[in-house]
């Protein structure tokens, strides 16, 4: 048999508990439906295309020196971090909302600042507004997975 | 394959391009927390033809960290990078084994300048629990961590670099940047002076010695124990 005091324990107690789960829920949908519709929102057309983009990168022929493949993909830099799982990084030149073209190479390639070393891939990306570069990555595998794992922007 | 960073020298690694570069050696290992270097951003320049065929000038930090020492971090000032006829500020991660997942190198331009003289300074700074953070000036240009490089540094380099120079090509380089101020600071922080004192520094690496001209060498020289001159008049 429970008490008043029990009872009451067990009612304030259950106001709490529903409160809480009323708010994780509210924040758990907020997060479902806010993060698709982030991601999913349609993006204008920028004004680098993904034809120049991929002709620009087949012209580094000192650089990308054999084309196996070459794939582009349109992302953000934010985007892109998360899809190759890097969370603490800070790069100063690199806006997280910066919409950039990511042109992705198999064969051989050469960076300039690489010593001479060869690479199986690289990724050169190019910022999607103005066209500059805005990074080059390079590894050894036969195609890079993180470029794989992001999402095209521009279909 | 590929091409190992050990080109040219066993001691102080270096790719293939030419170099004059101080070189930093003999630590103990990743016993270096911070490197750095200053120096003006005078005048660099080489023909465009040779920009357009994707070669560069410039004069940088290199760091390296690892077991064996052949990862490293790099920053420059530069012409010619990426068949750019402009100066500009460039960052390079190089890693032998890179985190899962991961590239093995990763290159951000990093803004353009000039060759207005501006005093620069370079520094690669190791913080704690693999985090590494690369300033220029008091600028804090990139920050990262995660294992891929060592505790702190075991070799360093400053100095002059250009590609394809001296094969074939001779004319229409120069570097009137020169001057490096050169420091170090060990795992406490203290101050270590510049990298020409001690038997731990030694500098290298295709400097003109008596008798010989470019371009089968590059000048280098040091100043004093702190400041090593690379240059191509």
């Amino acid at each position: 048999m429970r008490t008043p005091r029990q009872r009451l324990i067990g009612f304030v107690a259950s106001v709490v508990a529903g409160i809480f789960a009323v708010s994780v829920g509210v924040l758990v949908a907020s997060t479902l439906v806010d993060e698709p519709a982030a991601l999913g929102a349609p993006a204008a057309a920028p004004p680098i295309t993904r034809q120049q983009v991929i002709a620009a990168t087949k012209g580094r022929q000192t650089i990308a020196t054999r084309i196996d493949r070459i794939e582009a993909k349109l992302t953000t830099w934010m985007e892109f971090q998360i899809a190759r799982g890097v969370t603490d990084e800070f790069i100063a030149a690199m806006q997280p909302d910066r919409e950039i073209w990511l042109v992705a190479v198999s064969g051989e390639f050469r960076p300039q600042l690489a010593r001479g070393e060869v690479f199986r891939w690289g990724i050169v990306a190019y910022d999607a507004n103005t066209g500059a570069d805005a990074f080059t990555f390079a590894g050894h595998e036969s195609w890079p997975d993180m470029f794989a794992r992001v999402r095209d922007r521009g279909k | 394959m590929t091409t190992r960073p050990y080109v040219g020298d066993t001691d102080c690694p270096h790719g293939g391009n030419l170099a004059s570069v101080a070189c930093l050696l003999y630590l103990a290992p990743d016993s270096a927390y911070i490197t750095e270097t200053k120096f003006s951003q005078y005048t660099m320049t080489m023909p465009d033809y040779l920009v357009d065929a994707g070669n560069h000038i410039l004069q940088g930090l290199w760091t390296y960290s690892g077991s064996p020492c052949t990862s490293f971090v790099e920053q420059v000032y530069v012409y010619g990078l990426d068949y750019h006829r402009y100066y500009e500020y460039a960052l390079v991660r190089r890693y032998e084994t890179p985190p899962p997942g991961q590239p093995s190198y990763q290159h951000y331009p990093d803004g353009v300048t000039s060759n207005s003289g501006e005093y620069v300074m370079f520094q690669t700074e190791y913080t704690s629990d693999t985090t590494w953070r690369m300033w220029r000036g008091a600028s804090l240009r990139a920050q990262f961590s995660g294992g891929g490089l060592g505790y702190g540094s075991c070799i360093a380099q400053a100095g002059l670099e250009v590609s394809r120079y001296g094969s074939g090509v001779q004319s229409g380089y120069v570097s009137y940047t020169m001057n490096h101020d050169t420091y170090w600071y060990d795992q406490n922080r203290q101050g270590k002076g510049g990298w020409a004192q001690g038997t731990e520094r030694r500098y290298q690496q295709y400097p003109c010695y008596l008798g010989q001209v470019p371009p089968n060498c590059l000048n280098g020289q040091w100043n004093s124990g702190v400041q090593w001159s690379a240059n191509k008049p």
